[in-house]
């Protein structure tokens, strides 16, 4: 790896980015506002027929965490206990390709805008596509993702320099996310290992989490988790 | 005869010798005062080199960073000048410039990283003097330090490991007692006024992703104090400073000070000779 410093004789501070703020959408996700009973979650389920495909798309976007944690690397030399470290680091991913291997850019690249405020990295990061290309997968089938346009990230928390993340990340796709040649525009999606969410405004105006874990698709609404398994009416425990 | 002739001949010698010294040019004290070496003095030690162009006019370079070429890979020169009142006595003004290079190979070494550029470190003072007496003297001193950038077209200078900043502003208070001809009291007090943060931009490949970092960074725990009590001595032709105190701890040449407070430790030796009248 090559690195070049270089400083700046001047003594000011440098500036942080305008970062994203997801705060709200994160709440959102936590608290549903839809009472739903039998009929109406499976009615909540149909409205995302290709919501496994989804998930498989968007648990692509976690390559992003890569540049965060070199962003962390890249500013934490600075960060020894005293000093108050701030500024922007920009990180230009290559994008993988659906092949998983780099090809010089030929996959497209993703650009984001980390800030860095108080010695940790902002929890909100800004994201640009272009024709990023990724691997994902979905059911152990491999899935061609592309990512164009905006992306914006949040970490949860903001992350002190020095401890890479782990958790659970928030995902909103202001671009096009195509998956296997099926586009999605304006979506978000909420993901750990295990498991993936995303949120649906209903046509009352009402809010539902469509899960997808392990054991299969599930809503979680105000007040309960609705397990829907393949052929089954969706039921609660 | 003979004894009263060796008795002149001795007593002669004395006045001459008495004489010759008196009109020998008082070596005054140059650190953290506004005095500088008399018309052709040449003070050579370890730690400095020191020469009086003029009474007024005093030129000098540190010289231990000449030799750091065994750990740098390159030596780092440096140079100050001095120059300072004569017409108002008992107070002298002074004003002091330096300069350091610091070479990219240097920066390379200090830093641990590769690096593309070099550094220029500058220092300033103005000093003001007063001889209260022969016995006391006080000075007031206000110090700036700076590091900036000088290089390529692709990148500016870079980061010192261990620096903290690149703008230092201090003032101090430097009083000697001196209780003998040769030996004297003295107490520094430094007060840091400003220290602002360092900037650094940085970029880095590799493994598919390159970053572009603009960060900057500050003490939030900066200490401000610095005493430091000492003794000095001098001889006909040797003088010693020494002094052992604690606090903000201001690096050699380039005048940059640390965020801690650390022990503080003040030598200075030389031998000085007069090379023309």
């Amino acid at each position: 790896m090559c690195l070049h410093l270089s400083a700046l004789g001047c003594g000011t501070v440098a500036p942080i980015p305008d970062t994203p703020n997801l705060e709200e959408l994160q709440t959102r996700y936590d608290h549903p506002t839809a009472v739903l009973h039998a009929g109406t979650a499976q009615d909540a389920l149909d409205e995302v027929p290709q919501l496994l495909d989804l998930a498989g798309g968007l648990r692509a976007t976690p390559y992003a965490i890569e540049g965060v944690n070199r962003a962390d690397d890249l500013a934490v030399d600075r960060a020894a206990q005293g000093i108050r470290v701030q500024g922007t680091v920009n990180a230009t991913l290559e994008c993988p390709g659906a092949s998983g291997s780099r090809d010089g850019g030929a996959n497209g690249s993703l650009l984001l805008t980390i800030g860095v405020a108080e010695t940790k990295v902002l929890r909100g990061i800004h994201g640009v596509a272009q024709h990023c290309v990724l691997r994902s997968e979905r059911l152990q089938v491999p899935l061609r993702v592309e990512i164009d346009g905006g992306v914006d990230f949040d970490l949860g928390r903001d992350l002190a320099l020095g401890t890479h993340w782990t958790g659970r990340l928030l995902v909103v796709v202001l671009g096009s996310i195509t998956i296997e040649g099926v586009p999605f525009r304006n979506v978000s999606g909420r993901i750990t290992d295990a498991l993936f969410e995303h949120l649906l405004e209903l046509e009352d105006g009402t809010t539902v989490v469509l899960q997808v874990t392990e054991e299969g698709p599930a809503i979680r609404d105000s007040e309960r988790i609705w397990s829907c398994s393949s052929g089954q009416p969706c039921n609660f425990h | 005869m003979q004894l009263p002739l060796t008795l002149a001949a001795t007593v002669a010698c004395a006045v001459i010798a008495t004489t010759a010294g008196a009109e020998r040019a008082e070596n005054r004290r140059t650190d953290f005062t506004a005095y500088t070496r008399p018309r052709g003095r040449l003070a050579v030690g370890p730690l400095k080199v020191e020469h009086g162009i003029i009474d007024e006019i005093m030129i000098g370079t540190f010289v231990p960073p000449w030799f750091a070429f065994p750990w740098l890979n390159v030596p780092v020169p440096t140079a100050y000048l001095k120059v300072r009142t004569s017409w108002w006595d008992p107070v002298t003004l002074s004003l002091r410039g330096g300069l350091a290079y610091v070479d990219s190979k240097a920066v390379a070494e200090l830093a641990d990283e590769q690096a593309s550029g070099s550094a220029l470190s500058t220092t300033a003072e103005l000093v003001a003097s007063w001889r209260i007496d022969d016995r006391y003297s006080v000075s007031v001193g206000l110090d700036y330090a700076h590091l900036h950038a000088v290089g390529d077209t692709a990148y500016e200078a870079t980061s010192v490991e261990g620096a903290s900043v690149s703008h230092t502003y201090s003032v101090r208070v430097f009083g000697e007692w001196r209780l003998t001809r040769v030996f004297a009291l003295s107490l520094l007090v430094r007060y840091l006024i400003f220290q602002s943060p360092i900037r650094v931009k940085s970029d880095s490949q590799g493994g598919g992703i390159t970053t572009v970092g603009d960060v900057s960074a500050e003490s939030t725990m900066q200490k401000r104090w610095t005493a430091v009590p000492g003794v000095s001595f001098v001889w006909p032709s040797w003088e010693l400073s020494a002094g052992v105190g604690y606090g903000v701890y201001y690096l050699p040449v380039l005048g940059l000070a640390s965020s801690k407070a650390l022990p503080d430790i003040e030598i200075a030796l030389a031998y000085f000779f007069d090379l023309y009248d």
